[in-house]
């Protein structure tokens, strides 16, 4: 027993050392890094290059990557970005710091190539030592973690309490406008939070270095289950969130004790231990956190009335584009109809997989567009849909049509689950909860023999109809125009009926929305469900675009960079939500054909980049151009219906971008 | 007088946020067709009492009764069912809606013709009921709305989005108009605009008003009953021009320095 | 210099505005070293915007702010804070959630060199012996009287040389408001300049050396206590 304790407080030490970051830079200037796991894994690459690439001592390299680069990397963050998040929507924050999630081990993987990083090692050297401890083996690696951890833990404490530092954290997060009245800028506190914010991550990632293989998804997750201690310290007490972190990594280590090693259902549990805590966490403070909400509420405090203007503009820019829908909408039809005369097989299959993408991105367009809420468990559900058409069709040869509704129907019933659970709690812990439980679902069902079959899924085929087999091309892209048509029509209609008019009303103000007779969180659930169903029915179009039902096809990871992409182009319009499928499906494709094999991953890159720019640009790419265009087409029927004139035109109107 | 008709009542509130205590055993009766002022210095409890009668603010003790019906501790949608509509000092409205959606809404809310499935299935967008637009025009029309319609809050002017406000709340068909610190921000012109339009939707509608002001003129000349509140005490009821100049209520205006503590 | 000649601060046409709505237009005042100025007016009239403006906490949209001869129109709080313009706002302007001492540390902190810094403790600490008594208690729990000291304490120990103090009143009972203004007139008597922004007429008017009277954003009236008082009174209680 005491194994699994000793090794689950090394695992744990590393979660706590994360989550002692995460709180940190949440304290002191409320934006909350998603990107905190990616940060852990540039230091630790950088770290890797320098003690194993180039052969640099280890402590050396580990000095200078976690004392030197991290700290600077924190502020350059911190100036680029978190500096303008602070007066930004929750929306914005989120996507931004998703945008550095995707963007940054991207961009590293760019810059220091695709070596195969296996045998790192870590600071103990090759071979590290080992030392006996109350029976257990330990190696150095694992000795260092555990005494870095207490380190973090005394030093933090000593820093809050005893320096001018801690001081000034303590101040600013107490109150900025208060902290501004005695001349302390509160953004240079908060800079400070964010260098030594990136540190901690740093040291998080180096430790990490011999214990897991060195490569973005594995650090990702192993940060990501740190959320379950920050939920746990509610995001507020940095004592909690490492306390936390000890306990998720102990209790991780301490399931496996219990679970038989043959089994492979529940094999799953052990990885998904941090989700089911946060989960846990989340329903334990869940009360608590509504008398906050309703205690602000009492004080006549309205949040969002500092944003007031910005998202004003955003308003007046959207309503322009409502507005020019409609002949758009009908452009695209012919044009999505005129397709397959235009182009090959080959782009023709990409153009079907651009739809059906499209499709699944309707439902980010419907959830953080119209409801203002962010869920990172879209792809999930998309997952969910796939594998029950999977079932439903294939294995149970239930027709076509009732498998894809059966499968819309069950990733509603999933999403309306999660949005019951998190939607009192708040937009940061929406995105939290689903996130987690789209972790939770690929170690749990994603694993199940019966779905996963073998790694090669349950195979799907397209139906026919009569005479039309749509396995074709041709037919199938019909079939995914007509789908995502059909989803468009749905989102479109619910943004301008009353509930979409209710919605607008809640995302702009929901205390005032609520003596109306409104109820948020109603139809924040109803979103979800609406969301969940186009979701789940794009999955399963997926499915059928690719033969068969795959999970590991719609990994949570996958679906941050779907959100980045669609971020990118417009979280608001339909129209964006299709050039963001196109783009998803079409852009990589560009790059691998024209670019070599080190340039593969630009794109995801550019996508995490373009969600980063959002902090400036909250309408999206779509949107941006939209208003350009409408000005040089308004620019060119001038000078159609007119003689060319002779004087420069006086221009009237001005782009609103 | 009118207490057994009042349509909307509060006993014995009292309200404290963290040790503070805001309200301290406020009685308040708002008699049908009236308009009752509700005055004080700034801090004193005006904006919380608003609260509480909204739903907004939950009571630590006290009922409040609308309609004759116990409504204590529920929920701000409970109030609004029952014909409690209200105003904000900050007027920021809804910035995505535009002036006429937020009138539609209204209307749309009280008489509850649509259903989240019936919206995304499109099956709600039959032509539009003309009562609906009949409605929602005559409103604008009374309240001078027209030629702001199709803008959003931020594109007018702040007096034009009190009286944005304010069609929205008679699309919602009140019983009780709660309205907070209507004048602040406007000159004397646009509330003098504003109190002659409240007293025509007034006449048409016929709904009670607990109006929340610091302007003294304003309140003088439109309310008919006058409270007045300090400390979250109340220290003065009755007939506007006479509680005004009763000694309590002249020392918490001016803040003489031998005031003693209300009781 | 001499105190007639130049203004310590001197406020001229400022004007704010939050988007298209005007809070404050076309204010001017000036104030002398170790003077006081009332801003008086109803709820709404534009009196703490005004604070804020001068504060730095808003920008100004028009106008500008002198200070000691400097032009500080539109610099950051906190850099108007180390020059020494501190404001007291309407919820006090506390770290609730700090120790009576943190709070105190952090004011010391940036208007204190470093050596001057006990002396300077010392001296708040003197004049407010209930704040010593409770040096480590959090600031949140004191009473409503208290935290005004503890605010009117932490500008002090700054070493403020133009206080903007906005309703220091509101909200406490009329005794723990003479004790109030009793601290106010000692500050003012060590050569602080103030600017206090009221509700409660008589009491302020009392105090000043000169007032001003804020309506729709606008000064209506201005001058000495004794010359505007009637007026401004009259214009307070139309009724009385």
């Amino acid at each position: 027993m005491s194994a699994y304790i000793i090794s689950g407080l090394v695992l744990g030490s590393i979660y706590a050392i994360a989550a002692t970051g995460l709180v940190l830079t949440y304290k002191s200037s409320r934006v909350f890094n998603f990107g905190h796991g990616a940060i852990a894994f540039l230091i630790a690459r950088m770290y890797y290059q320098m003690a194993q690439v180039w052969h640099w001592n280890s402590w050396v390299s580990a000095a200078l990557a976690i004392l030197v680069f991290a700290p600077v990397f924190g502020i350059f963050l911190w100036g680029f970005l978190f500096r303008h998040l602070t007066n930004s929507s929750q929306v914005v924050r989120l996507v931004a710091t998703i945008g550095l999630f995707v963007a940054i081990p991207a961009v590293a993987q760019l810059i220091f190539g695709y070596d195969v990083t296996l045998n790192t090692v870590g600071l103990a050297g090759a071979n590290p030592a080992l030392y006996h401890v109350l029976g257990v083996t330990l190696n150095l690696d694992q000795v260092l973690v555990l005494l870095f951890a207490v380190l973090v833990a005394g030093g933090m404490f000593a820093m809050m309490r005893f320096t001018t530092f801690g001081l000034l954290i303590r101040a600013v997060v107490d109150s900025a406008t208060v902290s501004r009245l005695v001349g302390t800028d509160p953004q240079r506190v908060s800079m400070g939070a964010w260098a030594l914010g990136a540190m901690l991550a740093g040291l998080a990632g180096v430790l990490l270095v011999p214990l897991v293989t060195l490569d973005v998804d594995s650090f990702n997750v192993l940060v990501v289950a740190s959320f379950a201690a920050v939920v746990l310290a509610r995001m507020d007490n940095l004592l909690l969130a490492f306390v936390g972190g000890l306990v998720v990594g102990v209790a991780q280590q301490v399931t496996t004790k219990f679970i038989p090693a043959d089994s492979v259902v529940l094999k799953g549990i052990v990885p998904s231990m941090p989700f089911i805590l946060l989960v846990i966490f989340l329903l334990f403070w869940g009360s608590a956190r509504e008398t906050v909400g309703s205690r602000a509420q009492a004080m006549g405090v309205n949040p969002e009335a500092e944003h007031e203007d910005v998202a004003a503009g955003a308003a007046q820019r959207q309503r322009s584009r409502v507005r020019s829908l409609t002949p758009l909408a009908i452009w695209a039809v012919l044009l999505g109809l005129a397709v397959p005369m235009l182009l090959s097989n080959f782009w023709l299959g990409l153009a079907s997989e651009g739809l059906v993408i499209a499709t699944i991105f309707l439902s980010f367009t419907v959830l953080t567009g119209q409801a203002g809420v962010i869920s990172l468990g879209q792809s999930t559900l998309a997952g969910v849909g796939a594998i029950a058409v999977g079932q439903f069709a294939t294995e149970f040869h239930l027709p076509m049509l009732v498998a894809v509704l059966l499968a819309g129907s069950c990733a509603t019933v999933l999403g309306v689950g999660v949005a019951l659970l998190s939607v009192r709690l708040g937009d940061l812990y929406v995105a939290l909860t689903t996130l987690g439980m789209g972790l939770l679902l690929e170690n749990i069902v994603y694993t199940v023999g019966r779905f996963d079959n073998f790694s090669i899924g349950v195979a799907v085929t397209p139906p026919k109809l009569g005479p039309i087999d749509f396995s074709g091309k041709i037919a199938f892209y019909l079939l995914a125009l007509a789908v995502f048509g059909i989803a468009a029509l749905v989102v479109w209609n619910l943004k301008r009926s009353t509930t979409g008019l209710e919605l607008a009303a809640v995302r702009s103000d929901a205390v005032r929305a609520t003596t109306l007779g409104i109820r948020p969180w109603r139809l924040k659930v109803s979103a979800f469900a609406i969301a969940a169903f186009i979701a789940g029915v794009g999955g399963s179009m997926m499915a059928m675009y690719q033969f068969r039902a795959l999970p590991s096809n719609y990994a949570t990871i996958i679906g941050l960079v779907w959100f980045a992409v669609v971020a990118t182009l417009g979280l608001r319009s339909i129209p964006a939500a299709l050039v963001a499928g196109l783009t998803f499906a079409v852009f990589p494709q560009i790059i691998s054909d024209h670019l070599s094999q080190s340039w593969q991953t630009l794109p995801t890159a550019l996508f995490g980049l373009g969600a980063i720019a959002v902090a400036r640009h909250p309408d999206g790419v779509v949107a941006m151009h939209a208003a350009q265009f409408r000005w040089l087409r308004r620019k060119v029927v001038h000078l159609l219906h007119h003689a060319p004139p002779a004087v420069p035109e006086t221009v009237t109107e001005v782009p609103a971008a | 007088m009118s207490e057994s008709i009042a349509v909307a009542q509060a006993r014995g509130i009292s309200v404290s946020f963290g040790g503070v205590k805001a309200l301290v055993d406020v009685d308040l009766a708002i008699p049908s067709h009236s308009v009752v002022g509700l005055v004080g210095p700034n801090g004193a409890g005006k904006t919380t009492l608003l609260g509480v009668l909204s739903g907004l603010t939950r009571p630590s003790s006290g009922t409040v009764t609308v309609g004759g019906a116990d409504v204590t501790g529920k929920v701000p949608q409970e109030f609004a069912r029952r014909g409690v509509a209200r105003t904000f000092q900050h007027a920021g409205l809804f910035a995505e809606v535009t002036v006429r959606d937020h009138l539609v809404l209204a209307r749309r809310i009280v008489h509850r013709h649509h259903h989240v499935l019936t919206d995304i299935l499109g099956l709600g967008f039959g032509p539009r009921s003309a009562d609906e637009n009949d409605t929602v025009d005559e409103v604008m029309r009374m309240l001078g709305l027209e030629s702001c319609a199709r803008r959003l809050p931020s594109e007018i002017p702040l007096g034009t989005r009190r009286l944005v406000e304010v069609a929205q709340a008679l699309l919602f068909e009140p019983k009780l108009l709660l309205l907070d610190e209507p004048s602040a921000g406007l000159d004397t012109a646009e509330t003098q605009a504003f109190g002659r339009v409240l007293a025509q939707a007034r006449e048409r509608y016929g709904f009670s008003v607990l109006l929340v002001e610091h302007d003294l003129d304003f309140v003088l000349s439109i309310s008919t009953l006058l409270y007045v509140l300090d400390f979250g005490h109340i220290i003065g009821v009755g007939a506007p021009r006479e509680v005004l100049a009763s000694a309590d209520v002249r020392r918490a205006y001016l803040g003489s320095s031998s005031a003693a503590v209300p009781a | 210099m001499s105190a007639q000649a130049t203004a310590l601060l001197e406020v001229r046409g400022l004007s704010v505005a939050y988007g298209a709505a005007p809070a404050v237009t076309q204010v001017s005042f000036e104030l002398q070293a170790g003077r006081a100025v009332v801003v008086l007016g109803p709820n709404g009239a534009g009196k703490s915007s005004l604070a804020r403006a001068i504060t730095g906490l808003v920008k100004p949209a028009a106008g500008t702010v002198h200070f000691d001869g400097e032009n500080v129109t539109g610099m950051a709080a906190h850099r108007l804070a180390r020059r020494g313009i501190s404001l007291v706002p309407e919820d006090r302007g506390i770290f609730r959630g700090l120790s009576v001492m943190d709070n105190l540390r952090m004011a010391l902190r940036n208007g204190v060199p470093r050596g001057r810094r006990d002396a300077s403790l010392d001296r708040v600490l003197t004049l407010f012996p209930v704040l010593g008594s409770r040096r480590r208690q959090v600031a949140g729990t004191l009473s409503g009287g208290e935290q005004q000291m503890l605010a009117l304490a932490r500008v002090l120990a700054g070493e403020a040389r133009v206080m903007v103090v906005d309703e220091p009143s509101l909200g406490l009972a009329p005794q723990i408001v003479d004790k109030v203004y009793e601290v106010l007139r000692t500050v003012r008597d060590s050569g602080i300049s103030l600017v206090l922004i009221e509700q409660f007429v008589e009491r302020a008017l009392d105090f000043a050396d000169d007032a001003c009277l804020l309506s729709h954003g606008r000064i209506e009236l201005h001058g000495p206590p004794r010359e505007v008082r009637d007026e401004i009174l009259a214009s307070y209680l139309q009724t009385a």
